[in-house]
């Protein structure tokens, strides 16, 4: 039974998954204490106990989805989690992207025309999705975090405007033969670190999940 | 505050789940399971609030400043992770005063007319 108890729980973590992100950070860990002191006190009083807290959990689960996700778009609550409201930080990159190519469309086309402009558009994407990652998983470390996302912005704010004028200089110079290699490798190395703390986050995040 | 004068204008009515979750703080502060033991004890059985529901209220009463939150004391680490405290404010004291004497007052209208009306019918 004990086992069982486990595996519901966990299942029952997934379905706080489903909550608005702001709601869980404020609620989930309360939550999930108070259904898994229900879960065990039910098992004293049968298997049937334990099937009618999971149904009603289940049975109440869409209404109040939708009251969350309707009180979320209405601007949610003071109690929860208020570190979205710097959400607009990780879509920072994309709206410059979208925003260069309205003024030249050209821009966008020029800098896949080279292999460095392929590296600086992931380099783009994993510092987007390091973002994020840091925003929405690690909350509770706002101080340093919000420094570190903020440096991490002005870093693909950087490699957007100043990566293809680089590469632009260098060709008129001439020297982008080793110019190029040279700020390649160095991409394709910040990318590789950016995607092992990608990773490393996102493992951090099932530790701590789990 | 805006919330505050609305409830006093209209004179809208408590959901039943809000007015036992807020008697059941009426007496001392209680954590999430607590409240829940207690709103299905005052209700003999037939409020069984689920983790959802029960967060989606205190959520709106903690918005709303009728309940407070704190963190629950004396309790071992591990355990202390997810409990929180919830207390009655002055405030929402008053509305669960305002709501009893409303309900109060419905009584005192229903009373006479039903005795009259078992009267009329013996």
């Amino acid at each position: 039974m004990f086992g069982m108890t486990r595996w519901i729980v966990k299942g029952y973590d997934h379905l706080l998954r489903l909550y608005p992100h702001t709601f869980r950070s404020g609620f989930g860990e309360e939550m999930r204490g108070v259904f898994e002191e229900k879960l065990s006190n039910a098992q004293q009083e049968g298997y049937h106990y334990v099937m009618f807290v999971i149904a009603k959990e289940l049975f109440d689960l869409p209404g109040n989805l939708f009251a969350e996700y309707a009180s979320t778009a209405k601007g949610g609550s003071k109690y929860m989690n208020e570190k979205n409201s710097r959400l607009w930080l990780v879509c920072l990159p994309i709206l410059l992207v979208v925003l260069l190519s309205i003024i030249n469309p050209g821009f966008f086309l020029r800098l896949f025309n080279n292999f460095t402009g392929w590296v600086i558009t992931i380099n783009m994407i994993l510092t987007v999705a390091l973002n994020y990652l840091l925003l929405i998983r690690l909350r509770s470390r706002t101080k340093w975090q919000s420094v570190f996302v903020f440096l991490l912005t002005l870093y693909a704010i950087a490699l957007l405007f100043l990566g293809p004028a680089y590469i632009m200089v260098a060709q008129s110079e001439r020297i982008a033969g080793t110019i190029n290699t040279f700020s390649t490798a160095i991409l394709v190395m910040v990318s590789l670190a950016l995607l092992g703390i990608i990773l490393s986050i996102s493992q951090r995040k099932i530790n701590l999940d789990s | 505050m805006k919330k505050t004068t609305h409830f006093f204008l209209n004179e809208q009515a408590l959901t039943e789940t809000t007015f036992f979750i807020l008697l059941s703080l009426a007496l001392k502060p209680r954590h999430g399971y607590g409240i829940m033991k207690d709103v299905k004890t005052m209700s003999a059985g037939r409020i069984d609030l689920s983790a959802g529901t029960l967060y989606k209220a205190l959520k709106r009463l903690l918005d709303l400043e009728w309940i407070s939150r704190t963190d629950e004391r004396g309790l071992a680490e591990e355990s202390r992770r997810s409990r929180k405290e919830y207390a009655l404010t002055d405030l929402g004291r008053r509305m669960l005063q305002a709501e009893t004497a409303r309900l109060r007052s419905l009584v005192k209208i229903a009373d006479p007319r039903l005795t009259k009306d078992i009267a009329c019918s013996g």
